[in-house]
């Protein structure tokens, strides 16, 4: 196809060379860099296509996780206006948290498998838990969460909106991480994907312990995530 | 910027795809492997630079004004569309260049409607207006002609869709297709 309506030099010699406009060149380019696999993902600011392994920013008025490029993960992660926060890109894990299982057990959690969050929009502590329904959220009282910071003071470095503490008390574990939210979400997604009838079936328990695995041995740090 | 040098960049973007064509049908996936992840590692040291090069301006006195001059700039702006920071977005973009077609399409009896833009594919419906009796090599070569406009101001385009050209002359849908060229 030529380009009809823009009038051609014909006052050069350049007549070869115009004969044809570049054509969606960023488009063909950007294609080609990606990764191999399809493109599942979009970034949710500027559209462009994204690999896997993208960033995530919170929107922590809207409770919001969006996946975004590079581009915007710069431009506009933790801007001045705080619309949006950039999430840490590695999850740590905490020993010597101190936790009774009376205390634990004060939380109201029903199951060994939790984790909690500050949100910035109404300073409260969110807990979330996989349920007889699938993931479940909770608000946590808010003097528990005080009592929990206070007796581990590593806890009030969590920062709000995009980390989260992560309790593990199943089948006699006792493991805790400040974990990035983007990967609380795939957890949620895990469960909500494969959670079946109250107790969550093999299926379920056994993507929470791959997860598990995952997080133990820092294999999922450039991973996909791939959230509810 | 001067025609030379706009002929000197057009000349680098076909040879550009044309390359990306060669690798993309490459037999050895091995090196065109490789030349991928070369591309994708210089596009991201790039990009990252350039995207807190605009942050920085951004937020500076003045930056926006001299953002938009730099804008102007055929190459400046090339290197934004492929970075993703152009400050116009995509549908912006777009938007505006069918505005612009819009006087010459009258002129041929023709109305163009946007119907979608998502994900890169741009959705277009060209009516008649009536009036004007459409001729149909108009048909033939005006899909082309807006295809090329739209994408002249959006290379980031994955694809233009044209339809809706059921004129009585007996010239049913035209389909532009892919925007991509060999």
């Amino acid at each position: 196809l030529t380009g009809l309506m823009r009038g051609a030099d014909t006052d050069s010699g350049y007549e070869a060379m115009t004969a044809s406009r570049p054509g969606n060149w960023v488009a063909s380019l950007q294609r080609f860099a990606r990764e191999r696999h399809a493109v599942a993902e979009y970034c949710e600011l500027c559209s462009v296509p994204l690999p896997p392994d993208h960033l995530h920013l919170v929107e922590p008025a809207k409770r919001r996780l969006l996946c975004v490029c590079r581009s915007c993960d710069v431009l506009l992660g933790d801007s001045a206006d705080n619309k949006y926060r950039r999430v840490p890109g590695r999850a740590q894990k905490l020993e010597n948290i101190r936790l009774t299982d009376a205390e634990w057990d004060a939380l109201g959690i029903p199951i060994g498998l939790a984790f909690f969050y500050q949100g910035t929009a109404g300073e409260r502590v969110l807990a979330f838990y996989p349920g007889p329904a699938g993931p479940t959220e909770s608000l946590l009282e808010l003097n528990a969460w005080s009592r929990l910071v206070a007796n581990n003071p590593v806890l009030a470095e969590q920062k709000p909106d995009v980390e989260a503490l992560l309790v593990n008390r199943i089948n006699g574990a006792r493991e805790y991480y400040r974990i990035p939210i983007d990967r609380c979400y795939a957890l949620v997604g895990l469960i909500r994907t494969h959670w079946r009838g109250v107790s969550g079936g093999d299926e379920a328990w056994k993507a929470i312990t791959n997860f598990m695995n995952d997080l133990r041995e820092h294999r999922d740090e450039t991973r996909a995530y791939h959230h509810g | 910027m001067s025609t030379r040098d706009k002929q000197g960049l057009d000349q680098s973007l076909r040879r550009l795809e044309e390359l990306i064509g060669v690798l993309e049908a490459h037999p050895d996936a091995a090196a065109s492997e490789s030349a991928r992840e070369l591309i994708s590692l210089i596009l991201n040291l790039h990009g990252i630079g350039l995207a807190k090069l605009m942050a920085i301006l951004t937020q500076a006195d003045g930056g926006t004004a001299a953002i938009a001059r730099l804008v102007e700039n055929d190459q400046v702006r090339a290197m934004l569309l492929l970075h993703g920071l152009h400050p116009e977005d995509l549908e912006t973009r777009v938007h505006r260049a069918i505005d612009r077609l819009r006087p010459h399409l009258g002129v041929h009896g023709l109305r163009v409607e946007t119907l979608e833009i998502n994900r890169g594919v741009v959705q277009l419906r060209l009516n008649a207006s009536g009036g004007i009796a459409v001729k149909a090599s108009t048909l033939l070569t005006l899909p082309g002609e807006i295809e090329d406009a739209i994408v002249e101001a959006a290379p980031d385009v994955d694809k233009v869709v044209i339809d809706g050209l059921d004129l009585k002359g007996g010239v049913t849908a035209v389909n532009a297709g892919e925007a991509r060229r060999p």
